[in-house]
């Protein structure tokens, strides 16, 4: 019988590490199951089968499943054997002892045909969820369980999730953020929602990892001359004033009851109309109609530049009112403080298309600005929220920041109109699945309410 | 080891009382469950040792109050579906798992809602056993932030948050989970899920035969974050500034430090 088993084989072959006779019965003093004192008694023979079982030298040269004993220990089998009750199953009572072969060999007691007979033994009773609450299938050292194992736990989030599934995300969206310069929030933080995070710590940590993805494009951008920093600055604080304004606001809003939904009826609006002028700008231009090259300002837009407070822009060939940009970080700060995203989406044709500035110095510059505007929201959702999770972010950050240096490659590959009609693309994707949001039935008609003002 | 050595002292004392005790027993093996980071959920095994004549053991696992829950409720208005209705509900537990040694439905196949068990025992409400949304219902204080409440307006806001709660695993209610040996041990176990919050956590186990209540058992847990874990979120609570100022200096940090990099490698 002994030499038929796994382990008699594994003897014939002449393979080290598999057990003799004395290695379970012991050499001298050798007694009956019945003596406690023995090797195979109940009590004793889980501790005598995992000397080897439980040995790592043993299971890589055996290519044996590993922690199939502490498996064994967690089910109510071992839970019982470890606390000295000896009617319990022990390794022998279903695996057998000199007939024991591996859970695939049709011979085997642990074969899935031969469960019921095996367990039926002491349970004359077996039900298939009392067979699965006791196996213990020992873990192989593989791709998936790899993948398993990274899961992490978010410290605020409260939450675990596998963190190469959150660092991908990050190079995507960061990919997409060097590419277009936008900060990648409205795809971010549904995404983050999508895997498990809280609403509210998305939104917060989102703007984290914007913060991080922005700063590596920025970086790379100006290393390229495409970043106009007193541009930037002179945005940014119009951006900041529209944005603190526009949270008081919110908060006064909300009140009035479906506010959220207007709100969000406005930015499909605003994105199909920018998202189809700009689609239909591009392909004009990249068809040849009109002439190669940037876009010229509107009628408002040059005469808002006739404005006093001149100021040149050197880096984008521009000499213009200081008002001009100041009003429009003004507009695009307060739009985004209602709509609760970031607002590259509008900020970037804004800046191509009102104030004049070349789309990849626009692009360069936007992320500039999208860095203290992100910091700035960091810094406020830590503060008052206490939602931003700094691990997940961190996590985050492996990716997108990788991910933006690849799209800032891809940027220097294509040419401006180019990219702006794939921004445009974007755009009305992103309109189409919000209106698509907007008029379905909802899976769920309860959900959690969105606290607080947006960013 | 020294808790696998303080389970086997719990054992120890609670089986050798079989038989002659009228008094039941129920044991948790673990009063401590931390999270780290590499938490992920936990099961908790819970044993222990009927009353003579127990039919049926139900057992409760009840988490600390979620504190104030925000629901929205989605309406449709013409074409659109938008959040009409906001509720604020009070008292309820952020966790709560049910296990039962027998049918949670009395008998019915198909039933949808696996509630008022406690009424088909024919035990009365004050006796203090009422399981399942019920339970949730009888506690849980439901208000809008504007007007009032329709009749059976907030059985249905209660509906709604326990799918809410059942989707994250937070709300699980499973019959047939209880193990009961004809000696009298009987043995089960609780999923802790990952998003269990902090704090304490009651677990109450329920004698039943036919119509009485035999007896009850009580016993604690604590969830605790520990170690790094603990320490960021503690930071994050009490030192907002600090934790937001490092977080973007991190951010910023790591986004130059891709751009460095990537300015060596790559030679375009």
């Amino acid at each position: 019988m002994y030499a038929e088993s796994s382990h008699g084989r594994g003897v014939a072959k002449g393979d080290a590490v598999s057990p003799t006779c004395i290695s379970c019965h012991g050499a001298h003093g050798i007694s009956r199951v019945r003596d406690p004192a023995a090797p195979t008694s109940p009590t004793r023979v889980v501790f005598t089968c995992a000397e080897c079982h439980e040995d790592p030298a043993v299971l890589r040269v055996a290519n044996l499943p590993y922690a199939a004993v502490e498996r064994y220990q967690e089910t109510f089998h071992g839970i019982a054997q470890a606390h000295g009750i000896s009617e319990v199953a022990t390794c022998v009572s279903c695996h057998g002892n000199h007939d024991v072969l591996p859970a695939r060999d049709p011979r085997s007691h642990v074969y899935s045909a031969n469960l019921e007979d095996t367990c039926g033994s002491c349970h004359p009773a077996v039900t298939a969820d009392m067979v699965a609450a006791v196996q213990h299938p020992g873990g192989r050292l593989g791709f998936w369980v790899l993948l398993d194992n990274l899961r992490i736990y978010f410290p605020t989030a409260s939450t675990a999730v596998n963190s190469l599934l959150v660092s991908g995300m990050g190079a995507l969206v960061g990919f997409l953020s060097g590419l277009f310069g936008v900060g990648g929030g409205f795809l971010m933080t549904p995404l983050l929602i999508f895997i498990g995070i809280p609403p509210a710590v998305a939104a917060a940590t989102d703007a984290a990892q914007i913060t991080a993805g922005a700063s590596s494009g920025a970086l790379s951008h100006s290393r390229l001359g495409n970043v106009d920093y007193k541009m930037g600055l002179v945005m940014v604080l119009g951006g900041w004033t529209g944005g603190y304004i526009g949270v008081q606001l919110v908060h006064l809003l909300r009140t009035l009851g479906s506010f959220d939904f207007v709100l969000r009826l406005v930015y499909v609006l605003i994105l199909g109309f920018i998202g189809s002028t700009m689609f239909w700008e591009g392909l004009r231009t990249l068809w040849g109609r009109t002439a190669w090259g940037e876009p010229s300002p509107g009628r408002l837009a040059h005469a808002l530049s006739r404005l006093p407070l001149q100021i040149s822009f050197p880096k984008s060939g521009l000499r213009i009112s200081a008002l001009l940009p100041v009003s429009a970080g003004f507009a695009v700060g307060m739009l985004a403080a209602f709509l609760g995203v970031g607002g590259g989406f509008i900020m970037l044709p804004t800046m191509i298309y009102i104030i004049g500035i070349p789309t990849r110095v626009a692009v360069g510059t936007d992320l500039f600005q999208i860095v203290l505007t992100s910091a700035n929201v960091t810094l406020q959702q830590a503060v008052t929220n206490h939602t931003v999770d700094l691990v997940l972010a961190v996590t985050l950050f492996i990716g997108s920041t990788v991910g933006a240096q690849f799209g800032v490659l891809a940027s220097r590959r294509l040419r401006g109109e180019q990219i702006r009609v794939f921004l445009a693309a974007i755009v009305l994707v992103v309109m189409g699945v919000l209106l698509y949001q907007l008029i379905t039935p909802p899976a769920h008609l309860f959900d959690f309410a969105k606290s607080g003002g947006g960013h | 080891m020294r808790a696998t050595f303080a389970l086997l002292l719990l054992l120890v004392a609670a089986l050798p009382a079989a038989g002659q005790d009228q008094t039941p027993s129920a044991q948790v093996q673990t009063r401590r469950v931390t999270i780290s980071l590499t938490f992920s959920g936990q099961d908790v095994f819970l044993f222990g040792r009927v009353m003579p004549g127990t039919q049926r053991i139900l057992a409760v696992m009840e988490g600390p109050p979620a504190g104030e829950v925000r629901l929205m409720e989605q309406g449709r208005v013409g074409p659109f579906w938008l959040g009409v209705r906001q509720y604020r509900l009070t008292a309820v537990p952020g966790v709560y798992l049910v296990n039962a040694s027998d049918s949670l439905c009395d008998g019915s196949v198909t039933c949808a809602r696996p509630v008022a068990l406690a009424a088909r025992n024919g035990l009365p409400t004050s006796a203090g056993l009422m399981v399942g949304q019920d339970a949730i219902r009888a506690r849980a204080h439901v208000a809008t932030l504007s007007g009032s409440l329709a009749p059976g307006e907030a059985e249905r806001v209660l509906d709604g948050f326990w799918q809410l709660q059942a989707r994250r695993d937070l709300y699980v209610m499973r019959g047939y989970a209880i193990r009961m040996n004809p000696d009298g041990v009987f043995y089960h176990r609780f999923a802790l899920p990952t998003q269990a919050p902090e704090g304490k956590y009651r677990i109450t186990t329920y004698f039943l035969a036919g119509d009485r209540m035999l007896g009850t058992a009580e016993n604690q847990l604590f969830v605790r974050k520990s170690g790094f874990v603990a320490w960021l979120s503690r930071l994050a609570e009490r030192q907002a500034f600090t934790y937001g100022l490092f977080t973007v200096l991190i951010a910023v940090t790591a986004g130059w430090l891709a751009g460095a990099i990537f300015k060596r490698g790559g030679g375009h």
